[in-house]
Formats: structure tokens, sequence, C-alpha cells
């Protein structure tokens, strides 16, 4: 029986409504969707008008809810099938209805629905039914559905309304307040079709007297007191609407304006207040041109009311209820409508305000968490100061006079906020849910952001404040002021100019009391406050360069902290970028750097990060140092502490290898390790240290480069005193490899060790000779984990290698060496990764030396490697696919070469490939790409046409045979696509061509959505 | 270009208003200070409860004199470790693609939303960079270690 219900539709009435009152029973979750959808397909059906209305006259008011819902239903999908009698005819039955509605008292439930069924047929039927207001006043007046023509013989909307009861002035306002929200809505492109905003026009007339009759009352009877609220509400869809009518229309709807003034009385019914604050604030922020000058003196009087100060003084003493913070919103927002007239103007009652809004910045408690006025109050004055500079920038210079008042304002405010912003004790802190926790960090950004732009109008002098605050703190031992202090002091590292007196202002922060209570009280410096103290001396790193007095204190004070975890990562980052910065300046340090090194690294654990950081610090000294003979010791040094590290790891790992084994045969690259096994963690940061100490010793960018290629370059530290280095560091990452090289991250690190040499123009410690890198590179194969990351450095070696007359030599060992690698793979698609590095290998040996490629033996290996990247161009991956279209660009666009033999191979190989080539290019272009890819593919094409003769016949195969893969071109289009691709020779329209052609190929549907 | 820079003003307004927890955004200026609406310095911080908790990242968003008929360029400064982003930090997102789902509508905070999203749920049909790609399809684990590391050099404040 059941599914019969389902299935077909109900044929009664009674079956109708036991149906509608099981959607509506709570409860029976499985049936509701079927239930649900055979009433929706009822609604649909042509029975639906009629069911409508027999169902709009029952006693249950779900059911007769439901009616209203079937005439919306059919309004919106049946409207078309009305003739123009239907249509009046279905007007009187909706407008009889709702009079029945207001006569039986019915539910606001079905009443509003009624009233959104009505709103419904006028987008439906607006020409029908244009001064629908007045027209349902009218009815709803006399009681009687009347047609629509008559309501011009109708007494004007003044005199009806002035017998019209309270309720239903209520449903008008219901009516009223949908149409024009409604209306509202409708995009801008329908609202010209169908010009909804011309035909509101003669509404407002007629609504207006209306809300205006219930606004402007001064002596309503307690019982209107919902009846007011209505109105008001409807007044704030109109006027939020009229924005709208303006922005789209430039329709100033000016009725709409007669009673504002009446409105901001309303302030003080205390049944309104919530409506009309939201209303006023609403207007305010968004279209304050609504409001006459008039208006804005109303307000300001209201400001100054008691009335209002009661409530200010209330809020800014801690009182966040709803209506106490939409009062603050409200004084926000007038300050924001006036925000021009407040930074000029020096009148009382302008200063009165903006003192006002001041403090609102200094209410009771702590920001976010407590304080929910203090955000948006620091964002309009955040505004404030960005309209003063723009206002400085667009003005002549006496606008600047005029600021004096206004800077005034602004530095109060800014040492209001410089108290909200500290911290609180850490234990209150921390008992904050993470939302409270991230906004009171935003506060302190948004409030760094003020103070950044405040910088362009005072300069310089405001550094002045926050030393002196700073000065302060320190005398006191104050950590929460002194944080917040040096908080903002670091805010302007990056605004200062090159030519304001910096260095003048920040002698007085740094100074030898400074540094003294932060080295000799660390412990009692809460972790926050030397927090700041980093990120303030991290942002003047530079100052130090010039004022070098302090820099050993400084950098004293950062290594102190390194203990702290929560420090470290930032510590060690200053510690690199001081060094880094001064290294010349710190030479005289190393030793002493050193030793703070060791200490710290025997008696606390440093991870791995800071230690890098720190490596990278202190080998930027040992770069400064002038004579190579003399990097030598404290490389030494530096390398112990790594090798130290290394040993450790080996011993975990041995250990455990005879704990693990009983055989007695403990094999060190047989453990298995976990990726947070601590010797991993020890090789893995030896790994990273020797980065480090790579990366300090390269050259500083701003140092001169000698051009002078032929130049002899010194042998010291490949054949000389310095090689023993190189060996070390060659020694220490095999080592290393060879036990842990089944990690990844290893591999990895171990990787970028080689590459900090190849960056290098100048000889150097990690400039290494390439039979150690070759040494190293071997060592890999088909297994090696991040194969993409080894040959990728192969791919870093081609280009940075020098060529001399070895490196015919040692490139055909790679070329052997990725060719076996590549073959075992077999496919490009079994590791993307590896066939993307293995052709970027192959484009990059092209460019640097032709001739080791095309030597290569076997024949059959050579042509393998071909075939590889054809596969790859025709593959799906797309990483490999742009790397195959990187190398056949390269490839066809080689120059003539001088060699013939060469030359001929060349030729050679295009003839042979051409056909295969283009094949694969034109199996992506006919729409097996991506979109994103065909700029790459479209390369090898352009080159392909522009010097290949035999090109349109191959391509012209390549379209017409089988692997093509659409079916949604015609010949026809093809031969055009090929006579444009040949017209154009490989000029930029290319481009453009070819995305035509592949949206045509995967056909018109694939264009995404407008 | 009087639509690009009234449209800004308003999405400056807007976003002063309303912006969501965590993020920054704001005109950059030049460096007499006078005020660059066409290119915009934000921040975008990892979501909760992703890998990229905890962290904050930089990005610059450029709007072009045609905006908002064609989209803004968003590009991490420095550059981000992620497989939509290319190696210069442009940032490969449908949205921000005039062919794909650029419209008119998108506001900044929708632009920043979807920049975050993207970010713990990368989109692998469209690699910007090998590096952060290939260890995302290859080896999740030793991607969400590289991810982890990002973070904590970019840490929320």
């Amino acid at each position: 029986m059941a599914s019969n219900t389902y299935d077909q539709l109900p044929t009664s009435l009674e079956e109708v409504v036991s149906l509608v009152l099981q959607l509506y029973r709570p409860g029976a979750q499985v049936s509701v969707v079927k239930t649900q959808e055979t009433l929706h397909r009822l609604q649909r059906s042509p029975e639906g008008w009629r069911l409508a209305n027999s169902l709009s006259n029952h006693e249950n008011q779900e059911v007769r809810f439901f009616a209203a819902l079937t005439f919306i239903v059919k309004l919106n999908t049946d409207a078309k099938s009305l003739g123009e009698e239907d249509v009046q005819a279905l007007l009187t039955t909706l407008i009889n209805w709702l009079i029945r509605c207001l006569e039986i008292s019915e539910g606001q439930l079905v009443l509003r629905k009624l009233c959104s069924t009505l709103v419904v047929f006028f987008f439906q039927f607006s020409s029908s039914w244009q001064n629908c207001i007045k027209h349902l006043i009218y009815c709803v007046s006399v009681g009687s559905a009347l047609p629509y023509e008559s309501s011009q013989d109708a007494p004007d909307v003044q005199s009806m309304i002035q017998q019209l009861p309270d309720r239903k002035a209520v449903a008008i306002f219901w009516f009223a307040s949908t149409l024009v929200e409604e209306v509202g809505k409708t995009d801008s492109n329908s609202m010209k079709q169908h010009k909804f905003h011309q035909l509101m026009l003669p509404n407002v007339d007629d609504i207006v007297p209306l809300i205006s009759k219930y606004i402007t009352d001064h002596n309503p009877t307690p019982d209107q007191a919902n009846v007011r609220q209505e109105a008001m509400k409807c007044y704030q869809s109109w006027v939020s609407y009229s924005h709208r009518a303006f922005i789209d229309d430039g329709l100033i709807l000016e009725p709409l304006r007669t009673f504002t003034n009446a409105t901001i009385m309303c302030l003080a019914d205390e049944n309104l207040y919530e409506i009309t604050m939201e209303l006023l604030a609403d207007v305010l922020s968004t279209y304050c041109k609504f409001f006459s000058e008039d208006d804005f003196q109303t307000l300001f009087a209201l400001f100054n009311s008691q009335w209002a100060q009661e409530r200010y003084q209330r809020l800014v003493q801690g009182d966040y209820d709803f209506d106490s913070i939409q009062f603050g919103l409200f004084t926000l927002a007038f300050g924001d409508a006036t925000l021009q007239d407040l930074a000029t103007r020096t009148e009382p009652q302008y200063q009165q305000f903006l003192t006002a809004l001041g403090g609102l910045l200094g209410a009771e408690g702590y920001p976010v968490h407590e304080d929910k006025i203090f955000v948006p109050a620091l964002e309009f004055w955040n505004a404030f100061v960005e309209n003063m500079i723009d206002s400085i920038w667009s003005e002549d210079e006496t606008s600047l006079l005029e600021n004096t008042f206004a800077q005034m304002h602004v530095t109060q405010a800014i040492q209001k906020c410089w108290r909200k912003i500290q911290f609180p004790p850490s234990e209150i802190f921390n008992s904050w849910d993470s939302v409270d926790r991230t906004g009171f960090k935003d506060v302190r950004r948004d409030f760094s952001d003020l103070l950044q732009q405040f910088y362009l109008i005072t300069k310089i002098p405001i550094l002045d404040v926050f030393i002196t605050l700073a000065n302060k703190a320190v005398e006191n031992r104050n950590w929460e002021e002194l944080e917040a202090s040096l908080f903002c002091l670091a805010c302007f590292p990056d605004t200062i100019g090159d030519t304001e007196p910096r260095d003048e202002y920040l002698d007085k922060i740094f100074t030898a009391q400074i540094f003294s209570l932060f080295s000799t009280a660390p412990d009692e410096i809460p972790l926050r406050t030397m927090q700041s103290f980093l990120l303030l001396v991290d942002g003047y790193a530079d100052y130090f360069e010039q004022n070098t007095a302090y820099l050993p204190n400084v950098l004293n004070i950062v290594f102190g902290t390194l203990a702290s975890p929560a420090l470290s990562y930032k510590a060690s980052r200053t510690i690199q970028k001081l060094c880094s910065d001064c290294r010349k300046l710190l030479v005289p340090e190393l030793d002493s750097f050193l030793k703070q090194y060791q200490s710290l690294n025997s008696n606390s654990s440093i991870d791995k990060h800071a230690k890098e950081a720190i490596m990278e610090g202190i080998a930027s000294l040992v770069q400064a140092i002038p004579l190579d003979k003399l990097k030598l010791k404290p490389l030494d040094e530096l390398l112990n502490f790594i090798e130290a590290d290394i040993e450790e790891c080996f011993r975990i790992i041995a250990f455990q290898a005879t704990s693990e084994d009983t055989s007695g045969s403990a094999h060190m690259n047989s453990v298995t390790l976990t990726a947070d096994s601590p010797a991993l963690q020890l090789g893995l940061g030896a790994l990273k240290s020797i980065i480090g100490i790579g990366r300090g010793l390269q050259t500083p960018h701003d140092t001169p480069i000698y051009l002078d290629e032929d130049e002899e370059r010194s042998p010291f530290w490949t054949t000389g005193e310095g090689s023993r280095i190189q060996t070390r560091i060659a020694s220490m990452v095999n080592r290393v490899y060879d036990v842990l090289g089944a990690h990844g991250d290893i591999v990895d690190a171990a990787c970028h060790v080689w590459r900090q040499g190849f960056r290098e123009l100048e000889p150097g410690a990690f400039v290494v000779a390439p039979a150690m890198i070759i040494q190293f590179l071997l060592k890999a194969n088909f297994n090696t984990p991040r194969l993409g990351c080894v040959i990728g450095t192969a791919c870093s070696f081609v280009t940075s290698h020098k060529s001399n007359n070895e490196s015919g030599e040692i490139f055909a060992t790679l070329v052997h060496w990725i060719s076996q690698i590549l073959q075992q793979q077999d496919q490009p698609s079994n590791d993307p990764e590896v066939a993307q590095n293995g052709i970027d290998f192959l484009t990059r040996l092209l460019s640097k030396q032709l001739s080791s490629l095309m030597s290569h033996q076997p024949p059959s290996s050579l042509e393998f490697l071909f075939f590889f990247t054809l596969k790859a161009l025709a593959g799906t991956d797309p990483l490999p696919k742009s790397a195959a279209a990187d190398f056949w660009s390269t490839f066809i666009g080689l120059p003539t070469q001088e060699d013939s033999a060469m030359q001929t191979a060349i030729d050679n190989v295009l003839q042979h490939l051409g056909p295969m080539l283009a094949e694969a290019l034109i199996y992506n272009m006919g729409g097996q790409a991506a979109r994103s890819e065909l700029d790459k593919l479209s390369d090898p094409l352009k080159k392909l046409v522009t010097r290949q003769v035999r090109s349109k016949s191959w391509l012209e195969a390549a379209l017409s045979g089988n692997s093509f893969p659409s079916d949604k071109v015609t010949t026809r289009e093809k031969t055009v696509f090929l006579q444009k691709i040949m017209n154009l020779r490989g000029s930029r329209g290319t481009n453009h061509v070819v995305r035509e052609f592949w949206l045509a190929c995967r056909g018109t549907n694939f264009a995404y959505a407008s | 270009m009087a639509l690009c820079q009234n449209r800004l003003q308003e999405e400056r307004k807007q976003w002063r208003k309303d912006h969501p927890f965590g993020f920054f955004a704001k005109p950059q200026r030049n460096a007499q200070g006078v005020l660059d609406l066409k290119v915009w310095e934000c921040g975008i911080p990892g979501k909760e409860k992703t890998l990229w908790e905890g962290g904050l990242f930089k990005m610059n968003v450029t709007f072009p004199d045609e905006y908002p008929t064609k989209p803004p360029k968003c590009k991490f400064t420095p550059p981000l470790f992620h497989p939509n982003v290319y190696p210069s930090g442009t940032v490969c997102l449908s949205i921000l693609n005039e062919e794909e789902g650029w419209k008119p509508a998108i506001t900044i905070k929708q632009i920043l939303l979807g920049v975050q999203d993207l970010l713990d749920d990368p989109n692998p049909e469209s690699p910007a960079q090998a590096e952060a790609y290939n260890l995302f399809k290859k080896d999740r684990a030793a991607y969400e270690t590289k991810v982890k590391k990002i973070v904590r050099e970019n840490p929320a404040p």
C-alpha cells in the first residue's frame, strides 16, 4: 500500500491532506523525502492550481501554508499557462484569501506565506499589477477583492489609511517589505529587462504615508508597539532598497527621506530602539547620503544628550550586552559617515565626538575576549588615519596645519591602543579559546597597520613615543609594557626612509642599559618580551652593521635564548641574519661564537633547523676571512660538531643492529628506522648542518664578479691544502648516505649539499671536482628513493659545469647512467618524477654538449631515449609531458651544426621521428591535453612549422590518423586548423588557434559555466 | 580604470568591516606613502586542524586595470612549497583564471578563503611546481614533513 502512495499521485483531497500532515509531523525521517517528492509532483501537475485553492480553506494551518506554497510553485513554474482573465481571477482569489485571513485572525505562518505568494504574483505579472500597494490597501480597506482597474476610483491613499486597522496595516507592511526585498535581490540584468526599479517608484508614494503614520505618531497607544515595529522594519527594507536603486539607476526615492528626523527620535522608544538603531547604523555606514545636513545635526545633538552619554558610559565601563554594543557600532558608524569633517573641522562638537571615539579604544577588558568594541573602534581609527594620508596627498599644504588636531587625537588613540595590546599574563592568555587568542593577535597586527600608516604623517618622531615608554618600562621592570613598546618599535623598520636620521633614534633604545637588562636577567624576562626583543633586533639588524659597539652583546643575548624551544627558531634566524649582514665585523668574534655553540650543543638539544641556521651564520663569518688558509681551522671545528652528531647517529644504529640481530652478522643498513627515530633525525640534521655551512660560505651577492673566465683558478680547495675539507665533507655525506640512503629525506639533503657548490663562481670548499659529484650520483639506481631529486641534481650539475677537456667523458658517464635508469623504468608513467627529471637532463645536455647525447651507445639505447620522450609527450602525466615539450622544442630549435656528421644525425632523427612527434602533439591538441598544458605544447609545434619542410604532411597525417582522439570536429575543420597553423608560421597567434581547436575537439559543452 | 578603483575602494571598505580571522589584506603604499590600491599585501593563515595550522603565508595580490573583468594575480612571497604554486610564487587556482572560474563578483575575501582551502586541498590535476607536486603524489609522509617545516618557518604571530 505504502509504495502505491508514493508512486502514484493521490486521487482525493483527503489523501493529499494526510500526506501534507505527514510531511510536517515530526519523526518519520525515512518517508519525508518520498512524501515531499510526491507532493512536489502534485504541485507541479496541472491540478496544482485547483488543489491550492481547495486547500486554502482547510482547517489545519499547515495545510493552508502548503496551499500558499503550492500557489508559489505554480506561479514560478506554470504562470505562462494562464490567460489574461485567469490572471485577474487568480489575483482576486489571493486577495480574497488575504482578507479572509485578516478576518479570522490567521496566524503569522500562513499570512506571511500568503504575502510572499502575492509578491511572486507581482514578479510574474507586474504589468497587470503596477500599483500593487495601493490596490492592496484599497481592497483590504473595503474588505473585498476589487478588480485592479477599480483602484483608479479609489480615494487617495492618505485618506484610506486613516481608517485602516493596525492589523491590516501589518499585513500591508509584510507584503511591502517582502516585495522590496525580493526586487532588491534581482540581478541588475533582469532588473533592466523588467524595469523593476521604475515599477517601484509609484509604490514608494503609496507605502510612505502608511509607514509615516506610525513612525511620526507622537502619542502611540501601548498596543501599537507591534505595528510600529513592523512599520519600522518595512521602512528599513525600503531604505535599504533605495540604496540599490540609487546605485543601479541613480534613482533617489525622495519620499522615504521625509521623516528621517522622526525616525531618529524613535530611538527613545524602547520598543523601537533596536530596530531603529540597526537601520540608522546601516544607513550611516552604507548610504549616508540618504541623510540631510539637518539629520546630521540632530544626530550630533543626540550624541551630546544625556541619553547617549549614559549609554556611552555603560559601554566603556564594560557593558557588552547586545544593545550596548549596538550603540557602540552606531557611534562608530556615525564617525565613519562624518570622517571627513572630523579630520578637518575644529569646532567643539567635532572635537568632542572624536574624543568619544577615541574613548572607545579604552573600554574595560581585554580586546576580543572581553572588550567587543575595541576591534571595530580600531578599524575606525585605521580608516581615519588612512583618510588623513589620502587628503595630505591630494590637497595642498595648508591641510597639514588643520591636521594638528586630528594628529593629536590619533596620538591619544595610539596611547590607548598601546595599553590594550599588552598581553595578559600567560595563564590567562592560555585559558582563552583559539578564536580569542587569534583575535587578540589580529588586533596587534591591525594596530601595527595603524602605526605604519600614521608614520607616513609624523615621520620618525613617532618612534620617540615608544622609546620613552620602553625606557620607562625598563626602569620599572614592567615586562608587559616593555613587550608592547618593543613590539611597536619593531613595526617600523620597513617604513623608515633612507634619508631619515634613524640611527639617532635607535641610539636611544639600543643602550647599555637595555642590553645589560636582557643579558643579566634572562630568566626573569617573560618569553613574549624576549620574543619582541628578538623581533626588534632582527628588524633593525643593519643598524648594528653601522653601530658596532653592541653587536657582540646582541649576539650573546640572542645565543642565550637559543636554549628556549619557543625562541630557538627565531633566535637562530636572527643569528644567521646578523652574522651574514655583519660578517666582516664579526670575524674577530668567530672563536667566541664557536665556543658558545659548543657549550650550547653540549648543554641542551638544539633542533636541527636551528643548528642549520646557526651553522650558516658562523660559516658566513668564515667566508669573510680573507685568506683561504685561515678558513681551514674554523671549518674543521664546525665539521667536528657535525661529525660528533654523525658518530652518535651511527652509535645508535649499531646498537639497534646488534640488539635486533641474533645471527651475529649485524649490518648497519639493515636496521629499520621510523621517520622520527633519533638516529635518522641526527643523520638528517648533520646533512642539513653541512648544507648550512655551504650556504654560509657562498659569496654574498653584492661582491663584484670577475668576468675574466681565462684567469687561472686557485687549486687551493681542489688539490691544495683545502682539499682536505672537501674530502672530509664528501666522506661525511657518503657515510651518512651509505647507511641511511634508504630514506628519502637523507637522499634529498645529500643532494642539496652538492648543490651548494654549483651556484658558486669562485673556487671554494663546496666547489668540488666533478669526479666527486659523479661518484655520488652513480650510487643512485632505480630503487633509490627521491631518485627525481638525484637526477635533478645531475641536471643542475650539467648546467653549472664549466666545460673542459674532461666534459665529454663526464657527460657520457651520466647519459649512460640516466639511460639505464629510464630503461629500467620503461614507461614514463611508472615514475613521472624520474621521467620528468630524466627528460630535463637530456634537454640540458642538448644545449650544453650535444655530442655526448648523440654519440651515446649503443644506438638502440639512444633510440630508446628519444622514444621515451615521445611517450611522455603523449602520456597523461603533466610534468613529464611539459618536460618532453621542452625537449623537442629545444631539439628542433638546435642551431645548424658546423660538424656536418652531427647535422646529419640530427636530421635523421627528425625525419625518422617527425611523424610520431606530430602525432603526439596533435593527439594532445585534439582534446587530450589539459587546458593549462596547451601553451607549453604549442612551442614544439611552432618550431616544427618554421623549421621542418615536411611538417605539414606529418601534421596532416596525424589529424586524419586513427589515433586522433575526437569525433567532434569535421575534416574541414581539421584542414582549416592546419592551414591556419601553417600560415601563422610559428607566430604567437598559434597558441590561440590551438586553444580554439582544442575547445572544438572537446565539444562546446565543455566551456566553463559563466 | 575608474571601475577598478571604485571596486577596490569598496573591497577595502568591506574587508575592514568584515574579514575572516587570522587573515590580513591591505593595499600597499609606495615610498611616498600614496596608497596603491592595485597591489595588496595579504596574509593567509593555515586552516585549523590541517597540516597548515599555525602558519601564516604572505601573498601579494595584483589587480589589472581591467579588474574586475579580469582576475587579480596572486603571488606568494616568498614562493610557497605547494603543488599548485608556481616556482615564482604565483597561485594556480581555477577561480583566478580568466578562462576558467573567474567571475567579477568574486570578492577578495572569497579569493583569500579559496587560497586557504587550496593549501590543504591541492589540485593534482594542475601541478605548478615539480617539487611539491611529486612529493605530494609519491611520498605523502615526506610531503607532510616538509609542509610542517614550512609552517614553522612562517609562523602566525
